[in-house]
C-alpha cells in the first residue's frame, strides 16, 4: 500500500505546477489534467482507505514511513512522509472526493472566466497542501500544509483580483490566519525543547512525561492555530469575507477541508490533549459558544453564501465541542457529513447564483445576485438545484434518517452522556436555530412568488458539469449518514475509527442506556421540527412577519444584523492602532533615521564647506601657514631646552 | 678679536625675519621676490659666519652654489612673473593670483 | 671693541635699515636700491669673515645681475598700477606677530640664550682663517672634491637660462599667424569683388589656417 502513497500528494503538486506554468498556452486543457490528478489521487486514497479496513484490529499501529528526509542539520532531523490510520484515510477520502466533485462543478462555473486556467493551477495546489497536511507524521510537514492551504486561500480568495473586496478579503483571511499560526509555531517550538523530536511517533508516547502545567500551554497554542484555520471565536471573522471568492472556492476550502484542517489537528493531536483536561474545556467551550454566536448572527444574514459561511463556522463550532466533550470520534463523523452537505449547499448556492446573475444581466437589473431577499420562486426555474438544496438542508437539520442527524445527535448525547448539561443546551439551541436559518433561506430563494419581475428575468438550470455533482453531493448526504452512521456508536464508521483512538481514550464506564439514548434523540428532533416550522410559518406561509419581529426587539436585530459589532470593535481595538503604529513608524523612519543618515552628508558637507575657506588660492596665505608651523616647532624645541636645561 | 660668532648669527636671523616678514605681509610680487632674496643672503651670512668659526671651507662651497642656484632662480622667477603678468592678469598683486581658491 | 667690530656693527646697521627699507618702500624700485645696499654691506661683512671671493662674487652676481635683472622686469611690466592698491596683505594682523615670534626665537638662539652643548668652544687660529676664503683655497676644494657638483651648477645655470626665454617670450608665432591670415582674407575679397563670384566656394577656410 505505501508503494503509491507518493502518488496522493505528488500527483495534484504536478498538475498545479503544469498549470502554472504552461497554463496560458493550454487553456482549457488545465482542467482536464487538474481532474485527472485529482482523480489519481482519489483513487489511491480509496485504495489506502480499504487497506486499513482490512488491517482490521492492526490498524490501531499507524504505518509511519518516509517519503524522504527532507531537514538535516546536525541533530535536527525532520522527514517528509506519511502517517497513516483511520483518521488519516477518512481524512484522505474526504479531501479527495470532495476536491474531485469541486473541480468538475467549476469548468462549468468558471467556463466563461479568463482566469480559467489560474484556477485550476491554484485549486490542485490547494489539494497538494491539503494532502501534506492530512498525511504528515511530524509537526513540521503538518506546519508545512498548514501554511500551504492558508496561502491557497489567500490567491483563491482574491481570484478576482480586480475587486478591492476582494483582495481586502484575501489579506484579511491571510493576517487573521497568521495570528492563529503563531501561537501555533509557538507550540511546536515548545514541542521540540520539551521532548527534543518532531515526529508523532516520537512525541506520542511520551506525553505524560513533562508536567502537566507546560502540555497544556502547548496544547493551548496548538488550538488557537487551529481557531485561527478553523474560524472559531475570536478568530473566525475572515469566513464570512472569504465569500468573495468563488464559489467552487468557499465550497472546497471554506466548507470541507481547509477549514477542517483545525478538527483535523486536534483530533491527531489527542494523544496529547487528552492529558490536559483545562484545554478540552476550553476547546469544548469556545466551540460550543461559537456554534451558537454564528448561528444567532445566520439568522437574519440576507447574503445566500453568507448564511452558509456563519452555518459553517457553526457546526465547526460543533466538531470543536465533540472534541472537547472526549467524543472525537463522534466530532470526525460530523466533519464527514458536513463535508458533503456544506458542500452540495454551497455549490447549489453557486448554481443559484451563476442562473441569477446571468438573467439579471440579460435583463439589464442592477439588484445583487446575491442577496435572497431578489429571489423567490427559484424552484420552477432551477428545479434539479432546489431539490438538492433541500436535501442537503434536511441533511443539516438533523432530520432523520439523513446525514446530519446521525453525527450531530452523537455528539449531543455524547455531550450529555459526559455530563456536560450546560454544552448539551447550548448545542440543542443552536440545532434548532440551524433548522431555521436554513430553512429560512430554502424558502426565500426557492418558494413562494418571484420578488423579481418574471417576464423580464428568465433564469436558466446550470449545465450538466454543475448539476451532476450537485446531485452526487445531494445523495451521500441523504444516505451516507445512515450507511456508516448506524446504529448509533456501532456504526461502520465507529468501527473504522475505533483503533485510532483506542489507546487513547479513557475507558467507557458503562453502556449509554437505550432509553435515554432515544428521549435525547427525540428532543434534538422536535427542537428540529420546531426551528422548521417557524420557518415555514414565518416565510412560506407567510403567517408571521419577520418585519413585526424584527420592529418589535430593533437592538437585538440590529446586533444581529451587523454581527455583534465584532469587525468594527477588530478595526477600532487593533487595526486603527496598528496602523497608526505604522504612520509613527514611517516617520520615524523618515525623519529620524533618514534625518540621521541625511544629517551626517549634511554634517559632511558643512564640515568640508567650512575647511574651504582654508583654501584661498593666496598664496601668502599658505606661506605663513608654513612659517606658523616652523615656529611652532622651533618654539617647542626652545622652550624643552629651556624647561630641561 | 674676529668678529664674534654670535654676532653674525644675530644679525643672520634679524635679516632673515626681516625677508620672511617682507614674504608674508606685503603684496606686491616683486617685493615678495626681492624679500626671498634678502632671505637667502641672511642664510648665506649664516653659512659663512660657520664656515669661519670651524675652519670649514664647505661653508664657502655651499654659499657658492647657493648664489649660483640664486640667479637661476632669480631669472625663471621673474619670466614666470613676466609671464604671467602680461598673458593672464594685468596686476602685480599677489591675492590677484589665486586660481587654486576653494 | 676691536676696528673689526666696529666695523661690523656699523655695517650691520646700515644692512639692518636697507632690509627694513626693502620690505617697507611702496616703490619697488626704490625696494631693489635698498636690496644692492643690503647686498654691498653684506659683502663687507663676508669680507670681515674672511670669505673675500665669495664677497667679489656676491656683489657681482647679485648686485650686478641679479638686481639689474629685476630693474628691467619693472620696466618691462606697468609698474605703476602695483603702488596703487593695498600694500599689505590682509593677514598682516596673524602674520605680523608671527613673525615677531620666530625673530625671537632665532636671536635667542643666535645670542646663546638657550646654552645648547654641542657647540664647540674651540676656535681656528687666526693664520688658518686667513688663508680660508682666498681663490686658491676654494678654487683647490672646488675642483677636487666638488667637481660634480661644479658641472652640475653650470647645468643649472642653462637651463635657468633656457627656461627663463622659453616662459617670457613673446609668442611671436601667433601674432605672426593672426597677420597671415588676415592678409588672405583681404586677397579673397578682393578677387571676389573683381571677377563678381567666379571663384569655386569649396574652399571657405582661408588658406594656411589651422587650429
Amino acid at each position: 500500500m505505501s508503494d503509491y502513497l507518493w502518488i496522493i500528494p505528488a500527483a495534484p503538486c504536478a498538475a498545479a505546477i503544469i498549470n502554472g506554468v504552461l497554463g496560458k498556452k493550454i487553456g482549457k486543457l488545465t482542467a482536464a489534467l487538474a481532474i485527472a490528478a485529482v482523480g489519481a489521487a482519489f483513487l489511491v486514497a480509496l485504495y489506502v482507505a480499504f487497506g486499513v479496513h482490512l488491517a482490521g484490529e492492526k490498524a490501531a499501529e499507524p504505518i509511519d514511513g518516509a517519503f524522504y528526509q527532507w531537514i538535516v542539520s546536525g541533530s535536527f532531523k525532520v522527514e517528509a512522509g506519511y502517517y497513516i490510520d483511520p483518521l488519516t484515510a477518512v481524512m484522505l477520502i474526504v479531501v479527495t472526493s470532495v476536491s474531485l466533485l469541486v473541480h468538475i462543478y467549476s469548468v462549468g462555473y468558471l467556463a466563461d472566466d479568463e482566469g480559467f486556467w489560474r484556477f485550476f493551477c491554484y485549486l490542485p495546489l490547494f489539494t497538494f497542501a491539503m494532502l501534506t497536511l492530512v498525511l504528515a507524521n511530524n509537526f513540521l510537514q503538518l506546519f508545512l500544509g498548514w501554511e500551504g492551504v492558508g496561502l491557497c486561500s489567500y490567491l483563491l480568495i482574491g481570484f478576482w483580483y480586480n475587486r478591492k473586496s476582494a483582495t481586502d478579503a484575501a489579506m484579511k483571511a491571510f493576517i487573521v490566519n497568521r495570528v492563529g499560526d503563531f501561537g501555533f509555531t509557538i507550540g511546536i517550538i515548545l514541542i521540540w525543547l520539551n521532548f527534543g523530536a518532531l515526529g508523532f511517533t516520537e512525541v506520542f508516547p511520551q506525553a505524560d512525561k513533562i508536567g502537566v502545567g507546560l502540555l497544556t500551554m502547548i496544547t493551548l497554542l496548538l488550538f488557537v492555530g487551529a481557531c485561527g484555520k478553523s474560524a472559531q471565536i475570536p478568530l473566525y471573522t475572515w469566513l464570512p469575507d472569504a465569500m468573495e471568492g468563488p464559489t467552487p472556492v468557499s465550497a472546497l476550502i471554506h466548507a470541507a477541508t481547509m477549514v477542517t484542517a483545525g478538527v483535523y489537528m486536534v483530533a491527531r493531536m489527542y494523544p496529547l490533549f487528552i492529558h490536559t483536561p483545562i484545554t478540552l474545556s476550553v476547546v469544548a467551550w469556545v466551540g460550543g459558544l461559537t456554534a451558537i454566536f454564528a448561528a444567532s448572527i445566520g439568522l437574519v444574514q440576507n447574503d445566500i453564501k453568507r448564511i452558509l459561511a456563519y452555518s459553517t463556522v457553526s457546526q465547526l463550532g460543533y466538531m470543536f465541542l465533540a472534541l472537547g466533550v472526549l467524543v472525537p470520534i463522534s466530532g470526525i463523523f460530523h466533519l464527514f457529513t458536513h463535508a458533503f452537505f456544506k458542500g452540495c449547499l454551497f455549490l447549489c448556492a453557486g448554481a443559484v447564483i451563476h442562473s441569477v446573475e446571468h438573467a439579471f444581466h440579460h435583463a439589464e437589473v442592477h439588484e445583487d445576485p446575491q442577496n435572497i431577499q431578489n429571489m423567490g420562486g427559484l424552484r420552477r426555474y432551477l428545479p434539479w438545484t432546489a431539490w438538492t438544496f433541500l436535501a442537503a438542508c434536511l441533511a443539516i437539520s438533523g432530520i432523520f434518517p439523513f446525514a446530519g442527524f446521525w453525527s450531530k445527535d452523537e455528539i449531543l448525547t455524547g455531550a450529555f452522556n459526559n455530563g456536560q448539561f450546560a454544552l448539551y443546551a447550548i448545542g440543542l439551541l443552536t440545532a434548532g436555530m440551524t433548522a431555521f436559518y436554513m430553512f429560512r433561506e430554502y424558502f426565500l430563494v426557492f418558494e413562494g412568488e418571484p420578488r423579481f419581475d418574471p417576464h423580464r428575468v428568465h433564469p436558466h438550470e446550470s449545465p450538466w458539469w454543475m448539476v451532476g455533482p450537485l446531485v452526487i453531493l445531494a445523495f451521500l448526504s441523504l444516505v451516507i449518514g445512515a450507511i456508516v452512521g448506524a446504529p448509533p456508536e456501532h456504526g461502520l464508521f465507529r468501527g473504522f475509527l475505533d483503533p485510532s483512538f483506542l489507546h487513547v481514550l479513557p475507558e467507557k464506564e458503562a453502556e449509554a442506556v437505550p432509553l435515554e439514548t432515544l428521549v435525547l434523540i427525540g428532543i434534538s428532533l422536535i427542537a428540529a421540527f420546531i426551528g422548521i416550522w417557524i420557518a415555514w410559518m414565518m416565510y412560506f406561509r407567510r403567517a408571521w412577519s419577520p418585519q413585526a419581529l424584527a420592529a418589535r426587539l430593533p437592538r437585538l436585530y440590529d446586533l444581529l444584523f451587523h454581527k455583534w459589532y465584532v469587525d468594527e470593535f477588530y478595526d477600532a481595538a487593533i487595526v486603527q492602532p496598528a496602523v497608526r503604529f505604522a504612520n509613527f513608524l514611517w516617520g520615524f523612519d523618515a525623519y529620524v533615521i533618514d534625518g540621521i543618515v541625511n544629517g551626517l552628508g549634511y554634517m559632511t558637507r558643512g564640515v568640508g564647506g567650512g575647511l574651504r575657506g582654508l583654501q584661498t588660492g593666496v598664496v601668502g596665505n599658505y606661506a605663513l601657514g608654513i612659517v606658523a608651523g616652523l615656529v611652532a616647532i622651533l618654539g617647542s624645541f626652545l622652550l624643552k631646552g629651556l624647561v630641561t636645561g | 678679536m674676529d668678529v664674534p660668532l654670535n654676532y653674525a648669527l644675530a644679525l643672520a636671523a634679524v635679516l632673515f625675519v626681516t625677508g620672511l616678514a617682507g614674504v608674508i605681509l606685503r603684496r606686491n610680487i616683486l617685493i615678495i621676490f626681492m624679500s626671498v632674496e634678502l632671505m637667502l643672503n641672511a642664510v648665506n651670512l649664516q653659512l659663512l659666519a660657520f664656515s669661519r668659526y670651524f675652519g670649514n671651507v664647505n661653508g664657502q662651497i655651499f654659499v657658492f652654489f647657493v648664489l649660483v642656484v640664486a640667479a637661476a632662480e632669480a631669472a625663471v622667477g621673474l619670466a614666470i612673473i613676466v609671464s604671467l603678468v602680461r598673458h593672464y592678469k594685468d596686476s602685480l598683486m599677489a591675492d590677484d593670483f589665486n586660481l587654486l581658491k576653494g | 671693541m676691536t676696528a673689526p667690530v666696529a666695523v661690523f656693527i656699523a655695517l650691520a646697521a646700515v644692512a639692518v635699515v636697507s632690509g627694513l627699507n626693502v620690505i617697507l618702500r611702496r616703490n619697488p624700485v626704490h625696494s631693489a636700491i635698498f636690496l644692492a645696499f643690503t647686498i654691498v654691506c653684506l659683502a663687507g661683512i663676508f669680507v670681515l669673515l674672511n670669505a673675500e671671493f665669495i664677497a667679489a662674487t656676491e656683489v657681482i652676481v647679485y648686485a650686478g645681475a641679479i638686481i639689474v635683472l629685476f630693474l628691467f622686469t619693472m620696466m618691462l611690466l606697468d609698474i605703476r598700477g602695483g603702488m596703487l592698491a593695498h600694500q599689505f596683505q590682509s593677514q598682516t594682523g596673524v602674520a605680523a606677530p608671527v613673525a615677531v615670534l620666530l625673530l625671537i626665537c632665532l636671536l635667542g638662539v643666535a645670542i646663546g640664550v638657550f646654552n645648547f652643548s654641542f657647540l664647540p668652544a674651540a676656535s681656528i687660529s687666526a693664520a688658518k682663517a686667513a688663508q680660508l676664503g682666498s681663490v686658491q683655497n676654494l678654487g683647490q676644494e672646488l675642483y677636487s672634491n666638488f667637481l660634480l657638483p661644479f658641472e652640475l651648477a653650470s647645468l643649472v645655470l642653462t637651463v635657468g637660462l633656457v627656461g627663463a626665454i622659453g616662459l617670457a617670450g613673446r609668442r611671436v608665432e601667433d601674432q605672426e599667424e593672426a597677420e597671415r591670415v588676415a592678409e588672405a582674407q583681404a586677397f579673397d575679397a578682393e578677387i571676389r569683388a573683381r571677377e563678381g563670384g567666379a571663384l569655386e566656394p569649396e574652399d571657405e577656410e582661408p588658406v594656411g589656417a589651422h587650429h
